[in-house]
C-alpha cells in the first residue's frame, strides 16, 4: 500500500486523500472538537490560523520543527480540518488565500526533507503530476522530469527567469527539475487545493467555542483594510485607461499578477505621480506580500535604486502581447501608451 | 464536438462578423454555408458550454493549441518587390508605402499584399521548425497535429490533444515564448555574454531543447558568416571592424567548434551576437497573439478564403513540401472571364504565366479573376 498511510505521514500532509479518509473514519464532528478533551486540537488550529494571518508563515519559513508539527500526531492531524472550518467562518478572501499560502509553505518545508520516493508518491498520487525519472547532467544533476503541462500550470505564474520554459531543458514533453524545484511546484498546487477546500465549506457561522477567536481575527482584518483604503487615493480614478483599472481591481481583490503586469502597473502609477508609499500599500493585499521586497522593486522602477533608470509604462502594443490590453484598445481611441490616456483625460478636463 | 464550438462568418459586402453561432451537427453547418454563402467562415478553437451566448457567459471548457504562421510577418525581401497600393478613387497603382494618391491626391489608399512562391516557401520553412518544436521538444505525436494552408499567405497548425486542452493563457504564452526564442537567458545557459564569471557549461550538438538547438544554430551562423543574410545582421550588432576580425578567424573558429561549442573563445560581445543570431535562425516565427488567445476564431478548414478565392486546404504531412497554392489550392472554374485589372504582377497559376497587367481589360480564367477581384485590384466589366 501507499507510503502515505502512516499517522506520521497524514499528520504531515493533512490535505491528502488518505488523511481526509482517516479523519472521517474517526467520526468526530467540528462541534465536539470544542470539548475540553480536544483543547489541544483547538489550540493548535488557532495557531495555524494565526500563523497564516499574523505572521504570514514566518515561523514555518525558518524551518523550526517544533512549530511545524505538534508532537502529538493526532492533535496535529485533527487541527487541520478545524483550522479550515475556522478560516471559512472568518469568511474573508484575503484570509482564505493567506491560509492556503502558509499551509502550502509548511508542506513545502516538510516535503523538501523527504526521500525522493515519498515525494514522487505525493506528487503523482495526490497532486496528479505526471513525473518520470531521468538522468541528465546539465548545470545540475537532474533525476526528475515533469510533463510540461503540469510544469506550466504552476510555473507560468512564477516570475524568476529560471522558471521560464525557454530556460529549461524540455525534451519529449518533459521538463527536467530538481527535487527542490518539484517541492516548489507542489507548494503552488497544494495552495490552490487548500483554498478550494476552504471555499467548498462555504460561509458558515462560527460555533460557540470559536466565536470570540473568529471575531478577533475579523476585527484585525478590518483594521488592516481600513489602513489600506484611507492611505491610498480612494475610489478608482476615472482618468486611468481600462487596462490599468483592470489591474488595480485584480490587485485589490488580492489576485497575484504576472511579473510583467506588476511592472506595467507600478511603472504606470509612478508616472502619474503616485508615491512609493501608496503603491506599496496597494500591493499589501497580495497573499504573499512582503513589504521589504515590494518597496525595493517599486523603488527600482522609480529609478531610486540599481541602474537608476526611471521606467515609463509599457506601450499599448506590449500590453497587447502580454494579453493585458482590454478589448484591443476599442475604449481608448488611438493611443500608443496607456499614459497618453491620462494626459488626454486631464487636458479634456482642463478645457471644460 | 461541433456543438461545443462557436462559429462566425462574414457575408459579401458586410463589414461586421456574424458571431456566436452554434451548430448541432455537420449537416447544420452545410445548410448554413449554403444559405449564407459566407465570404469567410470561422470556427472557435475553443469549446464552450454555451457557444451561442455572449463572450462572458459562454463558459470556456478548453481550446486546441493553435499556431499561425504568416509570410507577412517574416520580413521577406520579396515583399518590397511585389506589394503595392492602389487609390480607391481613381484606381491608380501606387508604391506600397504611399499614403496619398500621386494622381488624384486622394487619401483613400489601400495596400495590397501579394504573395509569391518565395513567400510560401519561407512560411513552409517556419512550419517545419514549428513541427520540430512540437514533436521533439513538446513530445506531441504527429497524429495530433494538423497543418492547413490559410488560403492566403500562410499556414495554420492545430494541435488537438486532450492533455493540452485546458492550458490557460499564461501557459500558452510560455509555449509561445519558447517557440519564438523569447526571454532566453544566456547567463542561465552558461554562455558568457559579459565579463562576469560563469560556471563553464558543457554544450553538445546532440543535446535536446534550446540547448542543442542554440549550439547547432550558432555553428551554422559561424559557418555562414560570409553570406549576406548573416553578414548584414552581424555588422549591425558588432560593427564592421569586429565583423571583419571574426571573418578572418572563421576557419580556425569552426575547427575549434567541431566537437562542441566553445562559447568562451571569443569576446563576450561577439559571443552575444552569435548567440542572438542563432536564436533568430532557430526560432519558429509564430504569431504570439493567435496562440495566446484562448477564444480565437480561426478559418474553417477546406473553405474558401474570401481574400483570394483559394481553398484553405488541409495538408497531409507528406504533401506539405510540394504544396503550392497556385496549383493545389485553386478550386474555382477555369471559364474565361473579362475583367479590368488595375495592376497585377507577373504571376504563375496552374502552371501558366499571366501578366504583368496594368490598367487593361483582359480575358483570364475565373480562378485568376476571382483572386484579383477578392484582392480588390480588378473590376468586372
Amino acid at each position: 500500500m501507499s507510503i502515505l498511510l502512516s499517522l506520521e505521514m497524514i499528520a504531515k500532509y493533512p490535505f491528502t486523500k488518505a488523511a481526509k479518509d482517516y479523519v472521517s473514519s474517526l467520526r468526530i464532528d467540528i462541534e465536539s472538537l470544542g470539548s475540553p478533551e480536544f483543547a489541544r486540537v483547538y489550540e493548535r488550529a488557532k495557531f495555524r490560523v494565526e500563523e497564516a494571518l499574523e505572521r504570514g508563515g514566518k515561523s514555518y519559513e525558518v524551518g523550526d520543527v517544533s512549530v511545524i508539527m505538534d508532537r502529538d500526531l493526532e492533535v496535529e492531524l485533527l487541527s487541520f480540518p478545524l483550522a479550515l472550518f475556522i478560516v471559512a467562518a472568518i469568511d474573508d478572501d484575503f484570509a482564505t488565500r493567506r491560509f492556503g499560502l502558509v499551509e502550502a509553505i509548511r508542506a513545502e518545508k516538510l516535503i523538501s526533507k523527504e526521500r525522493l520516493e515519498v515525494i514522487e508518491v505525493l506528487a503523482t498520487e495526490e497532486l496528479g503530476f505526471n513525473l518520470k525519472r531521468v538522468k541528465k547532467k546539465l548545470d545540475k544533476d537532474y533525476e526528475l522530469a515533469i510533463h510540461f503541462t503540469d510544469y506550466l500550470r504552476e510555473a507560468s505564474r512564477f516570475n524568476a527567469t529560471e522558471w521560464k520554459l525557454i530556460n529549461r531543458y524540455l525534451e519529449n514533453g518533459y521538463v527536467n527539475i530538481t527535487q527542490r524545484e518539484l517541492a516548489r511546484l507542489m507548494r503552488s498546487s497544494i495552495e490552490r487545493y487548500i483554498i478550494t477546500r476552504v471555499k467548498s465549506i462555504g460561509s458558515v457561522r462560527p460555533l460557540d467555542y470559536m466565536r470570540e477567536f473568529v471575531k478577533e481575527q475579523k476585527d484585525k482584518l478590518l483594521s488592516r483594510k481600513y489602513k489600506i483604503e484611507s492611505s491610498t487615493f480612494g475610489p478608482l480614478p476615472n482618468s486611468w485607461p481600462p487596462c490599468m483599472k483592470a489591474l488595480y481591481q485584480n490587485l485589490i481583490k488580492g489576485e497575484s499578477l504576472s511579473h510583467f503586469a506588476n511592472f506595467a502597473f507600478a511603472s504606470f502609477l509612478l508616472n502619474v505621480g503616485i508615491s512609493v508609499d501608496d503603491i506599496v500599500n496597494i500591493y499589501s493585499n497580495r497573499s504573499d506580500f512582503d513589504e521589504k521586497v515590494a518597496r525595493y522593486q517599486i523603488e527600482h522602477i522609480a529609478g531610486m535604486r540599481g541602474s537608476r533608470t526611471k521606467y515609463t509604462s509599457p506601450s499599448c502594443s506590449t500590453m497587447q502581447t502580454h494579453g493585458l490590453c482590454i478589448e484591443q484598445g476599442r475604449l481608448c481611441g488611438r493611443i500608443k501608451n496607456p499614459l497618453s490616456y491620462v494626459r488626454r483625460f486631464r487636458r479634456f478636463k482642463n478645457q471644460q | 464536438m461541433i456543438e461545443r464550438r462557436e462559429f462566425g462568418y462574414f457575408t459579401f459586402g458586410q463589414k461586421i462578423m456574424i458571431r456566436h453561432v452554434s451548430l448541432k451537427s455537420p449537416s447544420e453547418l452545410f445548410e448554413l454555408i449554403k444559405k449564407a454563402t459566407p465570404l469567410h467562415m470561422y470556427y472557435s478553437a475553443a469549446h464552450y458550454r454555451y457557444p451561442q451566448a455572449p463572450m462572458e457567459e459562454k463558459v470556456w471548457l478548453g481550446a486546441e493549441l493553435i499556431f499561425d504562421i504568416d509570410a507577412d510577418h517574416l520580413n521577406l525581401p520579396c515583399k518590397e518587390r511585389h506589394d503595392f497600393s492602389i487609390c480607391e478613387d481613381c484606381r491608380s497603382m501606387l508604391s506600397p508605402t504611399s499614403e496619398r494618391c500621386s494622381t488624384c491626391g486622394s487619401i483613400k489608399v489601400r495596400r495590397t499584399d501579394w504573395v509569391c512562391e518565395n513567400c510560401i516557401e519561407a512560411a513552409k520553412g517556419e512550419i517545419h521548425k514549428l513541427l520540430e518544436f512540437l514533436e521533439v521538444d513538446f513530445g506531441i505525436s504527429y497524429s495530433k497535429i494538423s497543418v492547413n494552408f490559410s488560403g492566403n499567405r500562410g499556414f495554420h497548425t492545430v494541435v488537438n490533444d486532450e492533455g493540452l486542452f485546458t492550458l490557460d493563457q499564461m501557459s500558452r504564452k510560455e509555449i509561445t515564448d519558447y517557440i519564438l526564442g523569447s526571454g532566453l537567458d544566456f547567463a542561465l545557459y552558461g554562455i558568457p555574454i559579459d565579463r562576469r564569471r560563469y560556471p563553464s557549461a558543457k554544450f553538445e550538438y546532440t543535446d535536446g531543447s534550446w540547448r542543442g538547438r542554440l549550439a547547432r544554430a550558432a555553428f551554422e551562423v559561424i559557418k555562414d558568416l560570409h553570406k549576406p543574410r548573416i553578414a548584414d545582421r552581424m555588422v549591425k550588432l558588432i560593427g564592421n571592424k569586429e565583423y571583419n576580425k571574426l571573418l578572418q578567424i572563421k576557419d580556425s573558429l569552426l575547427k575549434s567548434w567541431l566537437d562542441s561549442p566553445k562559447w568562451d573563445a571569443l569576446k563576450p560581445s561577439v559571443t552575444k551576437a552569435i548567440a542572438t543570431l542563432a536564436i533568430e535562425e532557430a526560432r519558429g516565427m509564430i504569431d504570439s497573439i493567435v496562440t495566446t488567445d484562448i477564444h480565437r476564431l480561426i478559418r474553417l478548414t477546406n473553405t474558401l478564403n474570401g481574400k483570394t478565392g483559394f481553398l484553405a486546404k488541409k495538408l497531409e504531412h507528406d504533401t506539405l513540401d510540394q504544396f503550392n497554392p497556385f496549383t493545389d489550392a485553386v478550386v474555382m472554374p477555369d471559364e474565361p472571364c473579362r475583367v479590368h485589372v488595375i495592376y497585377m504582377p507577373k504571376t504563375r497559376i496552374l502552371d501558366e504565366w499571366y501578366g504583368p497587367y496594368k490598367n487593361e481589360y483582359v480575358k483570364i480564367p475565373t480562378y485568376l479573376a476571382v483572386l484579383l477581384l477578392c484582392k480588390g485590384i480588378a473590376t468586372i466589366t
